[in-house]
């Protein structure tokens, strides 16, 4: 008899899904699929509002990483104003969202996933929190906590709050930096790296007791996507955008942000709210893609910055196909980020008061795109002759993974999920290669929170024959 | 020194009363060797700023309470953080996070006012907004060690 196993919700990620897996009738796993199950309606809401409140307004879609959004949208109406952004703006800009990816990073790695890392993925499930961490390992608790607060800490620096800071603004940012914020953010930086680095070395030593999550966590190949900064190097904020396989060949490269539509598509999946973007020449599902730390270090040659460079030396020899080195990649990108952090606050001009042009619309459409933590963000606006908003289309950077999501998680439940036995580690492996993506599907600071998990076997009429609960 | 918390959302009624008392605070009593934190929920990196004061006092709405109603209580550090994530922490596991990793955890209260409606907006219920001087002299008896 075939039966359904319901992972419902989804623990240890921001937001709200859902995970079925499919039992044939020796109970053997015949398919899974990742649900999101919330919706948000942003794209709708936002029509008739002035351009200009985009920024600020988008920034609400989430409470994680706002300044990925504000980013994205002052990009998307610097494209409407046509205006070139002063030097030191741009730098502005990067530092902020630098501070953004790092913060983020902490709080995936050392909150959400570390966990599963210290404790094990068969750990008792009360135990796997931060708190668990505290109790094993309190050195690393604090770093995750030092390091969560540097980049709030920059943020707050530069737009006077943490969450949903209005700083990046159409034209370029609203002030310019002050020597004493400078000061304070470049005496942050060298511990920052000192913790960053100790934390590398721990999971190095670890990363060999995870070969059966390596193997199996999402690992098949797919295209990644996202920006390529100059000389072949990281890049989170402009550039082209650049599509390798699992080879690190290159599909497509140097491609312009305003015809993203030509390259990518749009699917739907009844199944999920989430939408499913696709390499549009490559056809449905064909052209499944990953974005994301993994993604962005499969795409370039180096880093560009010494201390990540250095163990991107190592990285390279891991399984680069497997979604589990997510973590891995998310570790070198939060190194390179407090190194640039600090190269763009020495620049010469970076305390210049010149830091946003000014300008009417001169566009009637306008395409933002950025990295986010979780990959490539992008914000497409169209605008009337008042400027006020006619559509707007957001792809968010966790919607490029949906596919890759959907498909690992079947994965992983063939490897891991065996009939009738089901236990918390089998169905905590089953939510942990979600959590290699990070995905932020709430984007908002109230919808997420501790969550019942609830297991269901169901028989093809819908009854249930069995029933976990945790939580 | 004295570490204010307010918690709660400015844009969800009577759910910001703890965040607007805080900031009231800080602008009564600018020269008091105290900081104040407005925060829509409480996170694990608190602890550390929660470690560096001598008394940590939590301001709060409560739904379980009845309209302006104004209850005081001391928060002892306890192990209740069962399934804790990065945004769903309660006072007590601060306090005890505190204590975990660096060692110390301060005397904690918890101030909390029952709150009449959490639906969008920036104003504090009629109720509330009566009870609103009563919660700031309650917090500002607690901020003398």
């Amino acid at each position: 008899m075939s039966r359904q196993i319901t992972i419902d919700p989804v623990t240890r990620i921001e937001g709200h899904a859902k995970i079925t897996i499919q039992l044939d009738d020796a109970g053997q796993v015949q398919d899974a699929h990742f649900h999101v199950t919330q919706y948000r309606g942003f794209e709708k809401f936002c029509e008739g509002r002035p351009f200009h409140e985009m920024p600020s307004l988008m920034a609400r879609t989430c409470g994680i990483c706002p300044v990925s959004h504000l980013i994205a949208g002052a990009k998307a109406c610097d494209a409407l104003l046509a205006v070139r952004v002063p030097a030191t703006g741009v730098h502005l800009r990067k530092i902020m969202n630098l501070a953004q990816i790092a913060q983020s990073h902490a709080l995936s790695f050392f909150y959400l996933s570390a966990p599963d890392l210290l404790l094990g993925m068969d750990a008792e499930p009360g135990q796997r929190n931060i708190f668990g961490i505290a109790a094993a390992n309190p050195e690393m608790a604090r770093d995750g906590v030092k390091l969560r607060q540097t980049g709030q800490k920059i943020i707050e620096l530069l737009g006077g709050k943490r969450i949903h800071p209005n700083w990046p603004v159409p034209g370029g940012v609203s002030s310019p930096l002050t020597a004493e914020k400078r000061d304070q953010m470049l005496a942050m930086i060298p511990e920052a790296i000192t913790i960053t680095r100790r934390t590398i070395s721990w999971f190095t030593s670890v990363l060999g007791n995870f070969q059966p999550e390596i193997d199996s966590f999402a690992n098949f190949p797919t295209l990644f996507m996202g920006l390529v900064g100059k000389g072949n190097t990281l890049e989170h904020y402009d550039g082209p955008i650049r599509f390798v396989d699992r080879d690190r060949a290159i599909v497509a490269d140097g491609l312009k942000h305003a015809d993203y539509q030509e390259y990518i598509a749009e699917a739907v999946e009844p199944h999920s709210y989430l939408k499913s973007p696709f390499y549009r020449s490559m056809g449905y599902p064909d052209g499944i893609y990953r974005v994301g730390p993994l993604a962005r270090l499969n795409l370039v040659e180096k880093c560009g910055t010494p201390l990540a460079d250095e163990v991107l030396v190592a990285f390279r020899e891991v399984d680069r196909g497997s979604s589990f080195h997510n973590h891995y990649a998310r570790l070198i990108e939060l190194l390179y980020a407090w190194e640039k952090i600090e190269l763009l606050l020495n620049e010469p001009d970076i305390l210049s008061d010149h830091v946003r042009a000014f300008a009417s619309p001169n566009n009637e459409e306008g395409v933002g795109i950025s990295e986010a933590p979780r990959g490539t963000l992008i914000h497409h606006y169209e605008i009337d002759r008042n400027g006020l908003m006619k559509r707007a289309n957001l792809i968010i950077a966790t919607g490029h993974n949906s596919l890759a999501m959907d498909r690992g998680v079947a994965q992983v439940a063939k490897r891991f999920i065996k009939g009738d036995q089901i236990t918390d580690g089998m169905l905590n492996r089953v939510e942990a290669v979600i959590r290699t993506y990070d995905p932020c599907l709430s984007c908002s600071t109230h919808a997420a929170g501790h969550m019942a998990m609830r297991v269901q076997v169901l028989a093809p009429g819908g009854e249930v024959l069995s029933e976990v609960q945790r939580g | 020194m004295i570490l204010v918390i307010g918690i709660g959302s400015p844009l969800r009624g009577d759910d910001g009363v703890g965040q607007a008392a805080a900031y009231e605070l800080a602008n009564r009593l600018p020269h008091t060797d105290m900081e104040v934190l407005g925060v829509h929920q409480l996170t694990p990196e608190l602890v550390e700023p929660i470690s560096r004061a001598d008394r940590v006092i939590f301001l709060d709405a409560d739904v379980r309470q009845e309209a302006g109603q104004i209850v005081t209580r001391q928060i002892h550090p306890l192990d209740d953080h069962a399934g804790a994530f990065s945004h769903h922490i309660s006072p007590a596991a601060l306090l005890l996070g505190a204590r975990q990793l660096y060692g110390t955890a301060p005397e904690g209260y918890l101030i909390s006012i029952g709150a009449e409606t959490f639906a969008f907006s920036e104003q504090l219920s009629a109720r509330v907004q009566a009870a609103f001087p009563d919660y700031i002299t309650a917090a500002m008896n607690l901020l003398t060690p």
